[in-house]
């Protein structure tokens, strides 16, 4: 029964809980049952969306005055009666506890989650003030192989939240279980240290974990949550738009979350969780001109005004993962100086726009018939296909996904240039030029040049090779690194056998028409609006930057970009920033502020603007 | 108050600070003026903080600071046991083990040179043999693994509140609820 299903069930079964009547749908759980009303079960094992396993015990509930079973795993029937609270089942529950306090080494006093953690709270509630059984005093040694995700396993209960993390929500399967009875114990792979794994570092199971075993050292000790003020906001690193929960403390930040209930359920990649937190690079605080050292903002953008307008030809780059109203408002500024502007990636957007129109005709469709909803739409495909697998490293968090689909039994075929990242979860891995590619040529035929049909030997060929793509549901995920040929290929394989096509450009924000003009290539002054952006968008500011005479540099912090730059205008950081980005699925994102900025501006929309009105006659001063 | 009185009707209270920090007799000293109050209801015995009494006298209420980690904190806690009608354990260390008990980790020797060795002046020497210290247990362990103990009351440490609580409620002839915000373990 699908998700859906459960949802639409009618609440058919009546049951009684605590003396309460309740309400209850037909398959769901004593525990789901309550979640409709307030009545708490103790749970620990129970987290989010995960498979329950009844592996804690602290739900054990007394059915019909007799049977103990686990209520996150027993299923409700009509007029059943069910006790949560009696003194019988809270000494269950407190036996429990004391063996799990007895087993590990917990000391609560200078534990990183002491405040925060799950197994205090319910030593609390069941009122453990001392232990009955020997306790054990193992000796575990913190596993710090890995640089973002510390496992210590001195405060492990076994509840095998994160082993179920790793495996249903990132698909990875890092984590699992070692070992047997007494000495059962997480094990990253082939029981190897964390950081020598196959761990992708997305820190899914340090968020899951109820207990100080999994925990971030970039966060460790900077404060309990409640004494966070929370703020959500949307991570701008690639094109997946996935919301962060940041948590911020006394002006810092101290942990970023994903958003279980959110389209992402609470994913993050190594970059939106622990890259964002431990940004090193120096931050620019101050405008400086090349020669004359710190100067003020207006100073500096008199000065920036004067050199653009001075300049026959300007090219203008902004980095890709601004807010549309800022690149809105660069592109207006930029236009009130002749600028050519160029977006890196934004010509992408652009070209599948022209040929998603192109293909669709030729299928009796919309353009965007042609593209799937979101990357959720991989968990409901009988087939994927994945043109360029370093998704695995830009988009960490599709490639979840991906993962996902292949677990859940979808057919995935993976074609790349190089190496299939996907590995052993492809069915089939095509090199890229090869087999499948042979389609694209009469793809690129139909959809370039007006030919008729698409379905000839070649197609027919593939379709037999990947029956899966023609019956069922097919998704066509297409990474950044595609050739323009294989963009046309994808969208005629997707229209062709009724798949969707879900683009993951490098692109961070898909939202905005600006930036797809050409570069005059060596002009008179180059303005790059870097802000926090780095490595492949940072290098193609800095080839425009070396074909100049005059380097403007509007950036966050540090580059050998500003080191080249003649005039540098400090930038907001991603959480001082606000505004919308819009995903790769189409869909608007909101980018909020999170800390105020500490810099000498407070918007970067107000540097532009000021730069536009500074192109106004000035008045001669008196 | 008259010191003329020849009987004292209060009960008696003798305290005792085992492999602790001391911390929690600190902190009981922060039910501040409050201790007036109480001092009207029971008489210190014992208690390395406010009473100069070395030994362990012969008290209603018997309470106690520390792991048990060494040779004299078990005949110190055996004592308390014998002398005390009632045995209150406070803090995490004497209640669940606490910050003391990491020293189960290291090999006891070893940690002893790491602390005496050439320490105080470069002739320090481990306290070994003939020394007159007591010598180190193999593990520091909780009160109730040495003595019964009848009242447990965990927190690094308790707050003060809790701590006096659990008297009042002795006197009171109630076995002290250690519950809810009482119960905490930081």
């Amino acid at each position: 029964m699908s998700k859906a299903t459960d949802a639409d069930a009618e609440l058919g079964v009546t049951l009684e809980i605590n003396g309460q009547e309740v309400q209850a749908k037909q398959g769901e759980t004593i525990l789901e049952a309550t979640e409709r009303t307030d009545i708490d079960i103790p749970t620990l094992c129970a987290y989010a969306d995960l498979t329950n396993v009844g592996a804690c015990r602290m739900c054990l509930v007394e059915i019909d005055g007799s049977r103990l079973e686990t209520a996150c795993t027993t299923a409700v029937q009509d007029g059943m009666e069910v006790e949560v609270d009696t003194d019988d089942l809270w000494d269950h529950r407190q036996t429990i506890l004391e063996l799990m306090f007895s087993e590990e080494n917990h000391y609560c006093m200078y534990c990183e989650m002491e405040g925060d953690c799950e197994l205090e709270d319910m030593f609390n509630r069941a009122g453990l003030d001392s232990s009955r059984f020997p306790l054990e005093y193992p000796e575990i040694d913190p596993d710090t192989s890995n640089e973002f995700i510390t496992m210590d396993l001195d405060r492990c209960i076994s509840c095998g939240r994160c082993i179920r993390t790793c495996d249903e929500v990132v698909g990875n399967d890092t984590l699992s279980f070692g070992n047997r009875g007494k000495d059962a114990t997480i094990v990253a792979d082939d029981d190897v240290p964390l950081g020598e794994s196959s761990c992708v570092s997305c820190g899914a199971c340090v968020q899951s974990c109820p207990t100080g075993a999994l925990y971030s050292p970039l966060s460790a000790y900077r404060g309990r949550e409640e004494d966070c003020d929370v703020v959500q906001t949307t991570c701008s690193e690639c094109s997946m738009g996935c919301e962060l929960e940041v948590y911020t403390n006394s002006g810092r930040i101290v942990k970023i979350e994903g958003v279980e209930d959110g389209p992402d359920g609470g994913q993050l990649c190594e970059m939106g969780r622990f890259g964002l937190l431990g940004d090193d690079r120096d931050r620019i605080h101050e405008p400086s001109i090349r020669g004359e050292g710190a100067v003020g903002v207006d100073v500096a953008t008199d000065r920036v005004a004067d050199l653009l307008e001075d300049a026959e030809t300007v090219d203008a780059v902004a980095s890709d993962r601004l807010p549309s109203e800022t690149l809105d408002a660069f592109a207006e500024a930029m236009d009130d100086y002749d600028a050519a502007v160029e977006v890196p990636g934004a010509g992408r957007a652009r070209e599948e726009k022209r040929i998603a129109r192109q293909v669709a005709k030729h299928f009796e469709k919309s353009p965007s018939g042609l593209r799937a909803s979101g990357p959720r739409a991989l968990l409901d495909a009988d087939s994927v296909v994945v043109f360029d697998t370093d998704i695995v490293d830009t988009h960490p968090v599709a490639a979840s996904y991906v993962r996902r689909a292949s677990k859940g039994g979808a057919t995935l075929l993976s074609v790349d240039e190089d190496e299939d990242r996907f590995g052993r979860k492809s069915d089939v891995s095509i090199e890229a030029g090869t087999g499948l590619d042979r389609v694209s040529e009469d793809a690129v035929e139909v959809v370039e040049e007006g030919a008729s049909a698409l379905s000839d030997v070649d197609a027919e060929t593939l379709m037999d090779a990947v029956p899966a793509l023609t019956s069922g549901i097919g998704v066509v995920v297409l990474g950044p690194d595609v050739s323009e040929d294989t963009i046309v290929n994808a969208y005629a394989l997707a229209g062709m056998t009724g798949s969707k096509v879900l683009s993951l450009p490098r692109q961070a924000n898909t939202g905005t028409d600006v930036g797809t003009d050409d570069l005059h290539g060596s002009a008179d002054v180059a303005y790059l609006f870097a802000g926090d952006d780095r490595e492949e968008n940072v290098d193609r500011m800095l080839d425009v930057a070396r074909g100049a005479d005059t380097v403007i540099v509007q950036a966050t912090r540090e580059s050998i970009l500003t080191k080249a730059a003649d005039v540098v205008l400090p930038a907001l950081d991603w959480f001082e920033r606000s505004g919308t980005v819009t995903d790769a699925s189409g869909a608007d994102r909101e980018i909020a502020r999170v800390l105020e900025p500490r810099v000498a501006v407070d918007s970067d929309r107000e540097v532009l603007s000021a730069l536009s009105e500074a192109v106004e006659p000035q008045e001669v001063k008196p | 108050m008259s010191q003329a009185e020849t009987t004292d009707e209060r009960a008696t209270v003798a305290t005792v600070c085992l492999g602790g920090c001391s911390g929690c007799h600190m902190e009981f000293l922060n039910i501040d003026h409050d201790l007036v109050d109480l001092l009207e209801d029971v008489k210190i015995k014992a208690s390395h903080m406010i009473v100069d009494e070395k030994g362990v006298p012969e008290a209603d209420i018997g309470i106690a600071e520390g792991v048990v980690t060494n040779e004299e904190n078990v005949e110190v806690a055996e004592e308390l046991r014998e002398n005390c009608d009632t045995v209150v354990a406070w803090g995490d260390c004497a209640a669940l083990r606490g910050i003391m008990s990491l020293r189960n980790d290291e090999d006891a020797d070893e940690m002893i040179d790491e602390v005496y060795e050439g320490k105080a002046d470069e002739e320090s020497e481990s306290p070994r043999g003939d020394v007159p210290v007591p010598a180190l247990l193999e593990d520091a362990r909780p009160l109730d693994d040495y003595i019964d103990v009848d009242v447990y009351i965990p927190g690094c440490p308790p707050d003060a509140e809790v701590m006096a609580y659990g008297i009042e409620a002795l006197l009171d002839g109630e076995q002290p609820e250690i519950v809810e915000e009482k119960l905490q373990y930081d």
